[in-house]
């Protein structure tokens, strides 16, 4: 029970790997909260896990201080935070026009710093507090993705690292996970002669699945690694 | 130095317009007797013509091509075949008499055709098989010949259950079923859609099991019907027929056997037909072969002047209104050039727009190479992306290319969303809603034969015995002899007949 | 229950990193060459474990000793490499940092030797144990020099560096038998070779450090003993533990 008695708040969590932390993290005995925007049902399914739901956009900062007020309320704070909440679209630069590019940098990197400011000043005021950013090996290694999906995962390095120097003093540590491809991800719908490619270069030749990843996460974001902080962690098999 | 000027009557004779060119020498057969002969290829008139010399029967002539233009130009377009990977006969006597395929064949099957039956319930005057009513394929037989087919392709794309009329079959359902493989992205037939008009829960059962139907349906109006097919009300049942394949939106593929004389004059009625129902995914038109029980014999018939490839693209072009072009037509790279023709058309919000309007040639030729169907593989991929910079950076010099780039963009979004996974299947399918098709396939007659066409073909008629017969070759010299027929001819349930 | 083989297990990291994994339910056999009376404290609290005395400059000790081990065990689940030497300790503990004109060839030698080469040799022999047990987690540990520009002696950071780049090349060729390799490269630890720092480096460390402090060995320690235990995925990488360096 690596997270006992934390209370994670965890975005966009009605499926995906999102919803697999929101599983694991429970069974690691935390409380877990999380947000999603438009699929009722996979919320309802990540409800089960005795995760309590939040309907509310990564974007909307007054919906997002609100559910921060309450989680502090109910749950005296929030320790851990994970900005899991992103989105890609499979576009060639010469299809992608600038609303789809405002899209997927506003969700993934603007979403992810508007919810941390939310949630930081408890966090400051305690001197204490975990946040793990969901990159991606994208934003790490040059790979044939959608050009904005890689560059906000790339920001999401960087706002990482910047932000861990900068809340290291109050003893906050913020860490990065960078997943390559998983089995119910972004890329899944990878055409078969690229994923053939991709495992072909992976050394453990296979996708990641959504529950070790999940289990990694609740380890970095535990009090064991207290001494991590500002790292970008990828975990993809070897590729 | 000057040279001097040569009188023209040196260098050209008054006749020699009509003598025609020499272009090539081929090997055919005699219309009369059937023996291989020597041939050549002449241009004359602007069109190409077959002349053949046999030691019994003398000389004889057919067209092989209503446009020399087009003829020349789509022997261009030969590319290497993509070669079986099993041959089931040695080559000992030479071409075609060694078939099932043998080494020397040239192309793998693109095209598997499975005959189930040889009955049939109508007696087209332009069949070009020999439906003799006596034979039923077995369940085994069927199956062995599924297992065999993926054993030597690997993969493919459309498996095509035929006749006779196929749907008369007792188990014609269940082959259906048994064809479903995950090797096999399709199962079609071929029906002249009398069971599909009158019996709605069989309509229905072939859209539950993912069927694709290919509707033979020459003519919109019956005189020209009644003359290709035989007596009955053949217009209403081909309307009810559309009717019902439409209400269970049933994939389909209008087949149209055009006839000169005939129905040449309805190619654009049929091609409206295509782009305004959206159950019909494409639509084959096959110039008459006047071959088989019902093609030797139909007239009206002049070798001389018949319909060939380039004829239909020019009534495409002629009865659209000049909506399509010639130039949007183009030779299938992968048999020999003048078997198939083919147009890819987009369609947008506005109408379909031909692929060759916005795809570089090279490109288009790499998209729909070896296997005429598109594939969202590497090579789709790559055309495709050169193929949306090209629209990009083009700055308005391609036409609507705006127009194209947002369509591409729509069916990116819909055949690799971010948030879903798709099977292969339901991104074939959407891509099926997006792209219409046009092709035309000339099937070789005793006066069109020519052997360097069969080598290339990848038509082939599938054997219990695991040969794989091209089709031409099969249809005029292996069906009459094939053991399976033989015996007596049976009794033929004929629809429309006036006893 | 996983059975691992740490080398180093009586060093102030490899001791907690013995412990931590002796907790989950392990056992542990691990080396120790000079730390005797480490390796004595240490022994008690380890459950069916192994410690044998191992000189990692001999190659020829190195494969006897994990034979031995995986004879004992049976099969090896994971690998631990805590042994490392500083180039201080060349000197006799003198709290110098070594230059490039100090360095010898004696002196490359024995850093390359003890920390890249006998790791090299190590995981050869691991291997096979390591196969039979279906597959299994190697851990290296490194340091910061070698990844981050530090001040460093060069030989130091050239051994650490070679380790990096034994962890990308084997993880690449033992994917497929099912082994993961990964390195921990931690900053600077409140035990083990980071005591010999100077002064001068050490205040530029915490001057630099997020966290504004160096390490505690278990926070190390706890990394590695989730690498070796219940890693799954995380191949070929180097994970920095740095309080933000």
């Amino acid at each position: 029970m690596i997270l006992k008695d934390k209370r994670v708040l965890v975005t966009g969590a009605s499926r995906g790997l999102g919803a697999a932390m929101a599983r694991v993290f429970t069974s690691e005995g935390a409380r877990v909260a999380f947000t999603y925007t438009r699929d009722e049902e996979g919320a309802r399914e990540t409800e089960k896990t005795g995760a309590r739901a939040f309907m509310c956009s990564v974007l909307d900062v007054p919906a997002t201080d609100a559910m921060v007020r309450e989680l502090e309320s109910s749950w005296g704070a929030i320790d851990i935070l994970v900005n899991n909440a992103g989105l890609s679209q499979n576009l060639p630069v010469a299809l992608m026009e600038e609303e789809d590019w405002d899209r997927v940098m506003d969700v993934n990197v603007k979403g992810t710093f508007l919810t941390t400011r939310a949630v930081l000043p408890g966090m400051v005021r305690r001197k204490a507090g975990t946040i793990l950013n969901i990159g991606s090996l994208a934003g790490v290694r040059m790979l044939e993705a959608p050009v904005h999906y890689c560059a906000s995962k790339a920001a999401i390095k960087g706002l990482t690292e910047a932000l861990a120097k900068e809340v290291a003093r109050h003893g906050i540590r913020v860490v990065c996970l960078a997943p390559g491809l998983l089995e119910d991800g972004v890329g899944r719908n990878l055409p078969e002669h690229r994923l053939k490619d991709y495992l072909k270069h992976c050394a453990l030749g296979r996708v990641g699945t959504l529950e070790e990843v999940a289990a990694f996460a609740a380890f970095l974001v535990s009090d064991a690694n207290s001494y991590m902080t500002g790292e970008t962690v990828v975990m993809d098999g070897g590729v | 130095m000057q040279l001097p000027i040569v009188d023209p009557k040196f260098i050209e004779t008054s006749d020699a317009k009509t003598r025609g060119v020499f272009h090539s020498f081929s090997k055919g057969i005699c219309p009369t007797c059937r023996i291989l002969v020597d041939g050549v290829r002449l241009i004359r008139d602007g069109k190409v013509y077959l002349r053949k010399q046999c030691p019994r029967d003398g000389q004889t002539e057919a067209l092989i091509s209503g446009d020399a233009d087009w003829f020349l130009k789509s022997l261009t377009y030969i590319t290497n075949g993509s070669r079986p990977h099993v041959f089931s006969t040695k080559t000992s006597e030479g071409c075609p008499a060694d078939c099932g395929l043998c080494p020397d064949h040239e192309q793998h099957s693109c095209l598997p055709i499975i005959e189930i039956t040889n009955h049939c319930n109508l007696e087209c005057p332009i069949c070009i098989v020999q439906n003799k009513n006596n034979y039923m394929m077995s369940r085994e037989a069927f199956v062995g010949i599924i297992d065999g087919l993926v054993a030597k392709e690997g993969g493919l794309d459309t498996v095509n259950l035929s006749g006779g009329e196929p749907t008369i079959h007792p188990e014609f359902l269940e082959f259906c079923e048994l064809a479903k493989r995950p090797e096999i992205a399709r199962v079609s037939v071929s029906t002249n859609g009398l069971k599909i008009a009158t019996d709605i829960d069989f309509c229905k059962a072939l859209a539950d099991q993912h069927v694709y139907v290919n509707l033979q349906l020459d003519a919109m109006r019956n005189p020209a019907l009644r003359v290709l097919r035989g007596g009955g009300d053949h217009q209403a049942v081909k309307e009810r027929a559309l009717e019902n394949l439409e209400k269970f939106k049933v994939p389909t593929t209008i087949i149209s056997t055009v006839a000169k004389g005939v129905n040449d004059d309805q190619i654009g009625d049929c091609i409206k037909l295509l782009f305004e129902r959206d159950f019909i995914l494409s639509l084959l038109f096959q110039p008459a072969a006047y071959t088989g029980y019902g093609g030797a014999h139909f007239g009206p018939h002049d070798p001389l002047n018949v319909i060939t490839i380039p004829d239909v693209v020019r009534g495409a072009e002629e009865q659209t209104n000049g909506q399509l072009k010639k130039s949007d037509f183009l030779p299938l790279p992968c048999s020999h050039p003048g078997c198939f023709g083919l147009t890819y058309l987009l369609k947008t919000d506005e109408g379909y727009i031909p692929f060759p309007r916005f795809i570089e040639l090279e490109h288009y030729l790499k998209i729909i190479s070896n296997r005429g169907t598109i594939r969202p593989d590497e090579n789709f991929e790559n055309s495709i992306k050169a193929t949306i910079d090209q629209l990009w950076t083009s700055a308005g010099q391609i036409p609507d290319s705006a127009r194209i780039l947002g369509t591409l963009k729509k069916a990116l979004r819909l055949m690799y969303p971010a948030d879903r996974v798709l099977e292969l299947e339901q991104r074939l399918r959407i891509g099926e809603g997006l792209v219409k098709t046009i092709f035309i396939h000339a099937f070789m007659d005793e006066h069109t034969f020519e052997v360097d066409r069969i080598k290339k073909c990848c038509t082939h008629y599938a054997m219990p015995d695991g040969r794989l017969m091209p089709g031409c070759a099969y249809n005029m010299f292996y069906r009459h002899k094939d053991p399976r027929f033989a015996g007596d001819m049976g009794q033929a349930v004929i629809w429309g007949r006036k006893e | 229950m996983k059975r691992c083989l740490v080398f180093g297990g009586s060093g102030a990291l490899g001791r907690v990193v013995c412990r931590a994994l002796a907790d989950e339910g392990s056992r542990v056999a691990f080396t120790y060459h000079t730390g005797e009376a480490g390796a004595r404290e240490l022994a008690p609290h380890l459950k069916d474990g192994l410690a044998l005395p191992l000189d990692v400059s001999s190659v020829r000790d190195i494969e006897r000793t994990v034979d031995e081990v995986a004879c004992a065990f049976g099969a090896i689940d994971a690998f631990v490499q805590c042994a490392g030497v500083a180039v201080t300790m060349e000197c006799g503990g003198t709290k110098s940092h070594h230059r490039i004109p100090e360095v010898d060839e004696g002196g490359w030698d024995r850093i390359m030797d003890v920390n890249a080469k006998s790791t090299f040799f190590a995981v050869r022999r691991v291997l096979e144990p390591m196969k039979r047990a279906g597959g299994g987690n190697i851990v290296f540990i490194g340091s910061v020099d070698g990844v981050k520009p530090a001040p460093s002696p060069v030989h130091y950071a050239a051994s650490k560096g070679a380790l990096a780049g034994m962890t990308q090349a084997m993880a690449k060729e033992l994917g497929e038998d099912r082994i993961r390799v990964n390195m921990v490269a931690p900053g600077l630890m409140d035990g083990g070779l980071s005591r010999a720092l100077p002064d001068n480096l050490r205040a530029e460390y915490l001057k630099h450090c997020g966290l504004k402090r160096v390490a505690r060995v278990p926070e190390i320690a706890a990394v590695v003993a989730w690498l070796a235990l219940h890693n799954t995925y995380v191949t070929g990488r180097t994970l920095l533990v740095d309080g933000a360096l």
